[in-house]
């Protein structure tokens, strides 16, 4: 049974120079998105090891954002780029050990998109509601 | 091609007189060959050629992936030429091993062969007990495969393995499609096979239709059997949970795992009795030691890419892990969505050191 009043808690890994920008520009605005999120800022997407993303999952967190800089845009040239790939390995066996894929999401925002931060916010915790609490990592591992 | 009649002997002497004939020529300085010793069959590096006694590259026996051994022996620069007889799965992680700047194959003769698959060393070697060690389970276990007999003491990376015939290798020794009890045909793969066979004075003769007929075949046998395979559904998460006592012998033999010191030697999963603790309150209880899924995944985000289904590390499993079905599934799957396929090609980017511009859009979800 759904609890209805299940609030996830979504961690989320956000660059320091679009999406965590991005984030702030949000709050300066007074953007409301939901308070699920915590947010960790790292210097470039690319610096995110995938353990971390496993680490968060284990220690009960019920979802993951990965934020970056859009295509082109990452501050070090090309750490987006080359995080691309990783995080798609890493979702791809995730989900195949049966990990729901929205607990795992990535996502690129710019410092000014405010506005699309808080509707990406929004998604993720949504989806991850309707999923409901994380169970298969958690149990026993 | 060239075809070899079976005059005297068994095929392994046969095999046993071309290395002979290789180290006799002085093309290569060593041969890196499987023989048997006391009931095992194990590689060896051999200089005279009178030491070349005991050859058996086909015991259906695998007990390293010998990746590891050529890359440790050509790591360092050296202009000495060995040449080493290797497996399809071992050329396969070689190539990945030279992309990771882990091995070199400038001097490097690689001697390919069909493989029919193999048993994991205790049943190898007690099998062999069981005949007195006289090479009978070899024989046995070429006729049981020429009829199509099940055996079931194949392992399973081996039963789900359609990379049976060597690619990239310099000389291939061809088995499939033929009478073994009548000759061993060797065939050059490439420039410089070609030049060491005709050095060897062994001519060229075109492939063969029969041998076509039976490699598809059999491609066909084996892709019935992974479909029977893969149905088996096995929760890893759980299994891993209940069944993995991080001995971690799945990273020592795992022939793409290279690092000389692995992060899980470091003090990465050393913590205070507070956190341990910590960790408990939370969840009500902790499995201990905690660290196996995060050492699992971080293994698995550091050799899908490049793993070639061996099943070293389930056979090195003391608690039989399904490891090399799971990697053997994961793998393809990673390696499908990076169009990419581990061992293809040495020329072939790693996919993890690449990237496509264009390719960022689709990771978003």
């Amino acid at each position: 049974m759904m609890d209805k009043n299940f609030e996830p808690r979504i961690v989320a890994f956000l660059c320091n120079w679009c999406s965590y920008a991005g984030a702030d520009l949000a709050g300066v605005s007074r953007i409301q998105y939901p308070t699920n999120v915590r947010i960790i800022r790292l210097p470039c997407s690319g610096r995110i090891n995938p353990l971390y993303i496993v680490k968060a999952l284990q220690n009960g967190v019920d979802g993951v954002l990965v934020s970056g800089c859009h295509p082109g845009d990452c501050h070090y040239i090309s750490g987006n780029l080359v995080a691309g790939r990783k995080f798609a390995l890493l979702k791809n066996f995730l989900v195949h050990l049966g990990i729901e894929p929205e607990r795992v999401q990535f996502s690129w925002v710019s410092a000014s998109e405010g506005p699309r931060f808080a509707q990406i916010v929004k998604k993720v915790v949504n989806e991850v509601k309707e999923i409901g609490p994380i169970e298969k990592m958690v149990k026993r591992l | 091609m060239t075809e070899i009649e079976m005059t005297d002997g068994n095929f392994c002497q046969v095999i046993g007189e071309f290395f002979k004939k290789l180290l006799g020529s002085s093309i290569v300085e060593a041969v890196l060959v499987p023989q048997e010793i006391s009931g095992n069959v194990v590689q060896s590096l051999v200089c005279s050629h009178e030491k070349i006694e005991n050859v058996n590259p086909l015991a259906p026996v695998l007990p390293v992936n010998s990746a590891r051994i050529v890359s440790k022996l050509t790591t360092k620069d050296s202009d000495q030429k060995i040449a080493a007889m290797l497996r399809p799965c071992e050329i396969r992680a070689l190539v990945e091993l030279v992309k990771l700047k882990q091995a070199k194959i400038d001097n490097l003769l690689i001697v390919g062969i069909d493989c029919f698959g193999t048993y994991s060393v205790s049943d190898y070697v007690s099998k062999n007990n069981e005949h007195n060690n006289d090479g009978s389970v070899t024989i046995d276990f070429l006729k049981g495969i020429q009829v199509n007999k099940e055996i079931s003491e194949i392992r399973t990376a081996c039963r789900l393995c359609h990379h049976f015939v060597p690619e990239n290798s310099d000389i291939a020794i061809n088995l499939m499609g033929r009478d073994l009890n009548k000759k061993i045909v060797i065939r050059a793969g490439s420039d410089e096979g070609k030049r060491v066979l005709e050095e060897l004075g062994l001519e060229d003769t075109p492939e063969s239709k029969e041998r076509e007929v039976a490699v598809e075949r059999e491609k066909d046998r084996r892709r019935k059997l992974k479909e029977e395979i893969e149905k088996e559904a096995v929760d890893f998460l759980q299994v891993i949970s209940s069944l993995c006592i991080n001995c971690q012998n799945c990273r020592n033999v795992c022939p793409i795992c290279y690092c000389k010191q692995c992060v899980f030697e470091g003090p990465i999963s050393e913590y205070s009795k507070e956190k341990y603790l910590s960790w408990a309150r939370k969840k009500g209880l902790l499995r201990m030691p905690e660290d196996i899924l995060l050492f699992h995944f971080t293994r698995m985000s550091h050799v899908l890419t490049s793993c070639v289904a061996c099943g070293q590390c389930e056979a090195a499993c003391p608690n039989k892990i399904p490891l090399g079905r799971k990697y053997h599934r994961l793998s393809n799957e990673v390696q499908k969505m990076l169009e990419y396929e581990a061992g293809r090609s040495i020329d072939e980017e790693l996919p993890l050191s690449a990237f496509r511009e264009d390719e960022l859009e689709a990771i978003e979800s």
